[in-house]
């Protein structure tokens, strides 16, 4: 593929950002919508694609009548949803990831350098070993959130002094949260008296989209997309922070503002993406790698094509998650890294010359 | 900050007397942790004006600099652009005025050149607005100027340290900037790039801009500056003209050395040579007279070494347009005058008796003789503590029929030497202290 595509959009050096943009757009939308559909077609019932068209069209009032009720229910009930969680996942990790590694000047920053997925994992496991996510249906995922929320926040309490934050110092103190938060889980795990929850623990660690719903769908968009469009409208910007902040203040932004508002938002994405779907590796760390080797570094192309890439990456792998080993169900955090990493490091031996790109 | 912009001080010199302050500052104070960067400084740039802010490392130019930018908020004092309070303006107000050439061109990871220089047009955009032709065609033009379009598709990473900043001075111009603030501009360049890059600047200061430059390169500063501000230990030395700032005074003040200054012969710019540094002890101490007899451009370096190791120099008696006279003006070296080719008259050999007299030790240099200077050879007999530099016999240099051959034998040098270094070597040993009088002296090195 390397090749490829990038004899395909080799000359992205000399295009646009919006013709950048536009190819990638382009071709990243037809990627997730064949995966959404292939998505929709696999898995233990195996159901046609015709049946699968049949269904959406019968949605939008067009009658074919041509699939069973079975059919029905699963796409519309069960396959659906998760496809749309998975989506909306990989779409706040894909952008998160790609936002703080323009902010921390670093390809190594992912989504959990915040300290975002060591809270969210905090909050669902000490909700599962004291029972408190069979409280009410949506228990699990708010702890997850609360977690999250809270250790970025501590985080950034930490660095911030005097109303100046300290990147480096960011970079620190979320590496030693994470890991208070990992023994804290740890601790939890080696304590939890019942099997099952153990079970549910370790399920919740590798990540998973199984028995998602419509209501996790209505949850999870509202803060996604907006926080999606946040960072989208602070691309700009995250150019310039790139190069440094006195670079970026010369050259107008308001770097005491954008800075804190690009770290809120992408606490935000990532703690509802975590809330919702457990920690899914590797994700906000490959996507926006890959994206910047094809279509360079600028953010306003780097950041939209990173939420599509997000939502293509999660979905084939929670597909693949689904269907690699039946009836068994591989967790979608082990296929992300299972396939992610191996092809990651492929990449970069492959483009060992254009590492520079990041 | 309900204090009044200053108004422009009435300065003749630079075109648009009356044209408002492009930049002003006033009482600036920046200090870290309790340490003033930033003492005190007021500064006024008019419209079309480069301003060249010179000063040892350390004196406070880049704070300055990135202070009267808004990069960094002094602690007391003011700034105004364009007659607007700097306290009062957002970033994006003030991008769209001043840019900035930092010092160091930062790390841009894959961005290429065009996509960088484009950068310069981002204050300019709206939000939702991305680079169409007329970005473009503005950042291609800035990138012509400073012969970086051939880096176009380049990225700025793969590129040398000169050539990214020159990248980023095209950045700075797509900016379209009012004022031009630059930090070392030409640290990175080559000498070509050195000129072609203050010829650009000044011709666009020409067009109306206004440009502050931190130059560590003094004779660079004087040569494209209408005015310069020379800084030392956060605080102003002096400030104007480079004729009133770059004295040797100002010089040895603010950067510990001892320079001479004098005018480019080829661009009538200042230029200046290093004698060296400052050393507070032996300046003093040596206190040591050594007269030169020269001409015909055999004492310059002699003299120019003597003043280097902290002796006290004169010079004998030296024609209008010698080269030597030259030598000696620049380095402000006491010598008897004489007309050109006009000989050596009485007052003129009683002035060189003088200083021979004055002289602890007197260096004879490799000078031919003539008629006109035979005098300077005469005045030597006698002399006790005389130094020859002789390389070649001295009929070789004799224009006089055998009469200089003459008073040349009648000398007694305590030392023949092959040339300044083994003349200062000989120097150093007859004016040594005796022993009795090195008992109680402390060290002193040379």
């Amino acid at each position: 593929m390397g090749i490829f595509a990038r004899k395909a959009i080799g000359s992205y050096r000399t295009a646009s950002v919006t013709a950048r943009l536009a190819v990638g757009a382009g071709a990243l939308g037809v990627l997730v919508l064949s995966a959404a559909i292939a998505s929709l077609a696999l898995g233990p019932l195996g159901i046609p694609v015709s049946h699968v068209a049949a269904i959406v069209l019968d949605r939008v009032g067009i009658d074919v009548a041509d699939f069973t009720i079975t059919e029905k229910l699963v796409v519309e009930q069960l396959r659906a949803p998760r496809i749309l969680v998975g989506g909306l996942v990989g779409m706040a990790l894909g952008v998160s990831g790609a936002a703080l590694q323009g902010l921390f000047r670093n390809p190594m920053a992912d989504p959990g350098i915040i300290g975002v997925s060591a809270g969210g994992a905090t909050g669902a496991v000490l909700s599962i070993a004291l029972g408190l996510n069979t409280l009410f249906f949506l228990a699990l995922p708010l702890f997850s959130f609360a977690g999250a929320m809270g250790a970025a926040f501590l985080v950034y309490g930490i660095a911030a002094v005097g109303g100046r934050v300290s990147m480096p110092t960011l970079l620190l103190a979320g590496v030693a949260v994470s890991s208070f938060l990992g023994a804290v889980v740890s601790a939890v795990i080696v304590m939890v008296p019942a099997d099952a929850a153990l079970r549910e623990i370790l399920f919740w660690l590798a990540g998973g989209l199984d028995g998602r719903t419509w209501e996790h769908v209505r949850i999870a968009v509202g803060p996604i997309l907006v926080g999606v469009a946040i960072i989208t409208l602070l691309s700009r910007d995250l150019n310039l922070l790139m190069l440094g902040d006195e670079e970026a203040r010369s050259l107008g932004v308001r770097v005491r503002l954008v800075r804190p508002l690009i770290l809120a938002t992408a606490a935000l994405v990532t703690g509802t993406a975590v809330a919702f779907s457990g920690t899914i590796a590797f994700v906000g760390l490959v996507v926006p790698h890959m994206l910047r080797l094809l279509f360079g570094p600028d953010h306003r192309v780097l950041i939209p094509l990173s939420a599509a890439g997000g939502a293509l990456f999660v979905v084939v792998a929670d597909t693949i998650a689904r269907t690699a080993v039946q009836p068994t169900e591989l967790r979608v955090g082990i296929i992300t890294a299972l396939v992610g990493a191996p092809f990651f490091l492929f990449l970069l031996i492959r483009n060992k010359r254009q590492a520079e790109a990041f | 900050m309900t204090e009044q912009c200053p108004a422009p001080a009435r300065d003749s010199r630079s075109a648009g007397t009356d044209s408002p302050l492009a930049l002003a500052a006033r009482d600036l104070v920046y200090e870290i942790d309790g340490t003033r960067i930033i003492d005190g400084v007021a500064i006024g740039a008019r419209r079309g004006e480069f301003i060249g802010l010179i000063g040892p490392n350390g004196a406070g130019k880049t704070t300055l600099l990135k202070t009267v930018s808004g990069l960094l908020k002094q602690q007391d004092g003011a700034v105004w652009l364009q007659g607007t309070d700097l306290g009062e303006m957002s970033a994006g107000d003030v991008a769209k005025v001043l840019a900035m050439l930092p010092q160091l061109t930062p790390y841009t990871f894959g961005f290429t050149a065009l996509e960088v220089v484009m950068m310069g047009r981002y204050p300019h955009m709206g939000r939702f607005q991305v680079e169409g032709a007329a970005e473009r065609r503005l950042a291609i033009e800035a990138m012509r100027l400073t012969e970086t379009d051939a880096f176009v598709e380049r990225t700025v990473a793969s590129l040398s340290g000169g050539e990214r900043q020159r990248v980023f001075l095209a950045r700075a111009l797509a900016q379209q900037p009012k004022v031009l603030l630059l930090d070392e501009p030409t640290a990175n360049l080559d000498v070509q790039y050195q000129l072609k890059a203050l010829d650009l600047v000044r011709s666009l200061v020409g067009e109306g801009m206004t440009a502050i430059a931190a130059i560590h390169d003094l004779p660079l500063a004087a040569r494209y500056c209408h005015r310069l501000v020379l800084m030392s230990k956060g605080r102003v030395l002096a400030e104007g003209t480079p004729e009133t700032v770059l004295t040797p005074q100002n010089i040895e003040e603010a950067f510990g050395v001892r320079a001479v200054v004098y005018p480019d012969p080829l661009t009538g710019a200042l230029t200046l040579s290093l004698v060296g540094p400052t050393h507070p002890d032996e300046a003093t101490a040596r206190g040591v007279r050594v007269h030169v007899v020269c001409g015909g451009g055999t004492g310059g370096r002699m003299m120019y070494e003597l003043l280097r190791a902290g002796f006290e120099v004169t010079a004998g008696v030296l024609g209008a347009g010698d080269t030597d006279r030259r030598a000696a003006d620049i380095m402000g070296v006491e010598y008897v005058p004489a007309p050109a080719f006009g000989g050596i008259d009485d007052d003129a050999h009683a002035a060189h008796l003088g200083l021979l007299d004055a002289a602890e030790v007197v260096v004879l240099c490799e000078t031919p003789f003539g008629a006109n200077n035979l005098r300077n050879l005469e005045a030597l007999r006698g002399r006790s503590r005389l130094l020859t530099i002789q390389t070649r016999p001295f009929a070789e240099r004799d224009y006089t029929g055998g009469e200089a051959q003459r008073l040349f034998d009648g000398l007694a040098p305590i030392a023949r030497c092959a040339g300044p270094d083994e003349a200062l070597a000989a120097i150093d040993e007859t004016t040594r202290p005796s022993e009795s009088d090195r008992e109680g002296a402390s060290e002193k090195g040379t």
